[in-house]
């Protein structure tokens, strides 16, 4: 009888050891995948999160230490594709543009980023400028589904979740017990992130054993924000129903009445310059191109007024109007700009950029050396 | 081949697994909004 007692405990310990081992191993290649996450996102400057851009927040490589020298880019997808950092950074030398744009994003997001960033982060995390690019569902926070960005923190921050329904709302500090379910929850989207980073590090790998390896799109598409998209996403009379089906947001977009949200945007955008002012982050706002199909759509003196609003809010702020800028063979659909255009886009905001940039000589306060 | 080159393999490989898993496993993807 001991002996059968014996050997029953031997299995057990047997078991459990087994069950530690695999345990053991999970936690092990967890950690070797996030550093290898770690690694693609802070020393090859790699964005992994290309699927749920709005999770880019929670990684801490984004941020911490890096914003001497960054100029931010913010706004929605249109900004995204239209307002490229490799071709901006060549006409702004000295600032590392990095582009932070959001799908379907808007300019209350653009505000919850910004608090996100300093408080979560720190002051090395604030960069030095800021270039949004707007377009007027951006600014009208015209929505037909909640916030992504909203709803990320809420389920998936390890340092906030966002409360009330101010403008923007408000970033509330997690309990200890809050914070352990978050970060739980975000693990298991990491993959995701982890598959993305391998790729950004095989990627840079082979282009430095082949070089001509990197005019290879998949050597360097994955890890970086923009799609680059070539071509036509569908004909010009499907673009153009599109844009008039009702229930997509762009009838809300083409009626919004700007007077009637005056308080609100100009709320918003003295929050925005009351920031830059507070981080003495150099601010340049462009206004995205448009389709015309889209640009007849708008109500009569609706878009007048918006431009006008938003130029009377943001006083002596850098503008730049480029709505009328690119043709419409030059998108790729209602609203997103083909790659060969959005090189000239950012180009035209690399001039403006550096026409108006302040004398680089002079340090930015309060920044350590 | 030696008890322990046996056992460290056989770690090897196990981890291996639990990578691939890991990376690829992923049953269901938790999408609030999948970005354009």
């Amino acid at each position: 009888m001991s002996s059968s007692i014996r050997r029953s405990d031997n299995g057990l310990r047997s078991r459990l050891a087994v069950v530690a081992c695999v345990g053991a191993l999970l936690v092990s290649v967890h950690l070797v995948l996030e550093g290898a996450a770690r690694f693609a996102e802070r020393r090859l400057g790699a964005f992994l999160w290309k699927q749920q851009d709005y999770l880019r927040l929670f990684s801490a490589e984004n941020y911490v230490g890096k914003g001497a020298g960054r100029l931010l880019i913010y706004g929605p997808s249109e900004s995204r594709e239209g307002l490229l950092p490799e071709e901006i950074e060549r006409a702004v030398p000295g600032f590392k543009p990095y582009q932070h744009s959001q799908s379907i994003g808007t300019l209350e997001d653009g505000l919850l980023v910004l608090e996100y960033i300093e408080r979560a982060y720190g002051r090395s995390a604030i960069p030095d400028a800021l270039l949004l690019g707007i377009t007027t569902r951006f600014i009208g926070d015209i929505r037909v589904q909640p916030s992504p960005l909203q709803q990320g923190i809420n389920l998936y921050s390890p340092h906030f979740r966002v409360e009330g329904d101010g403008h923007p709302p408000a970033l509330v500090d997690r309990s200890r017990f809050e914070l352990v379910g978050a970060r739980f929850a975000l693990l298991g989207l990491q993959p995701d992130r982890y598959r993305r980073g391998i790729l950004a590090i095989a990627g840079r790998a082979a282009t430095q054993v082949v070089p001509t390896l990197s005019a290879q799109r998949w050597t360097w598409e994955p890890a970086v924000p923009a799609k680059y998209l070539m071509g036509k996403w569908n004909t010009e009379a499907a673009t153009k129903k599109w844009l008039t089906t009702p229930g997509n947001f762009w009838d809300k977009v083409h009626a919004w009445d700007p007077e009637r949200d005056r308080e609100r945007v100009t709320h918003e955008l003295r929050l925005l310059l009351d920031y830059t002012a507070r981080h003495h982050v150099q601010l340049y706002v462009v206004n995205m191109p448009e389709l015309s199909w889209n640009r007849d759509l708008y109500l009569p003196g609706r878009y007048e007024s918006y431009l006008s609003l938003v130029k009377e809010a943001l006083g002596t702020t850098p503008f730049l109007d480029l709505r009328t800028f690119l043709a419409n063979a030059d998108f790729w659909d209602d609203a997103h700009p083909v790659w060969p255009a959005g090189i000239r886009v950012s180009r035209r905001v690399g001039e403006f950029i550096a026409e108006h940039r302040p004398d680089r000589t002079t340090p930015t306060p309060g920044r350590n050396p | 081949m030696t008890d322990t080159r046996r056992i460290a393999l056989k770690l090897l490989w196990m981890a291996a697994l639990i990578g691939m898993l890991v990376l690829f496993g992923q049953v269901r993807h938790v999408f609030i909004y999948q970005a354009f």
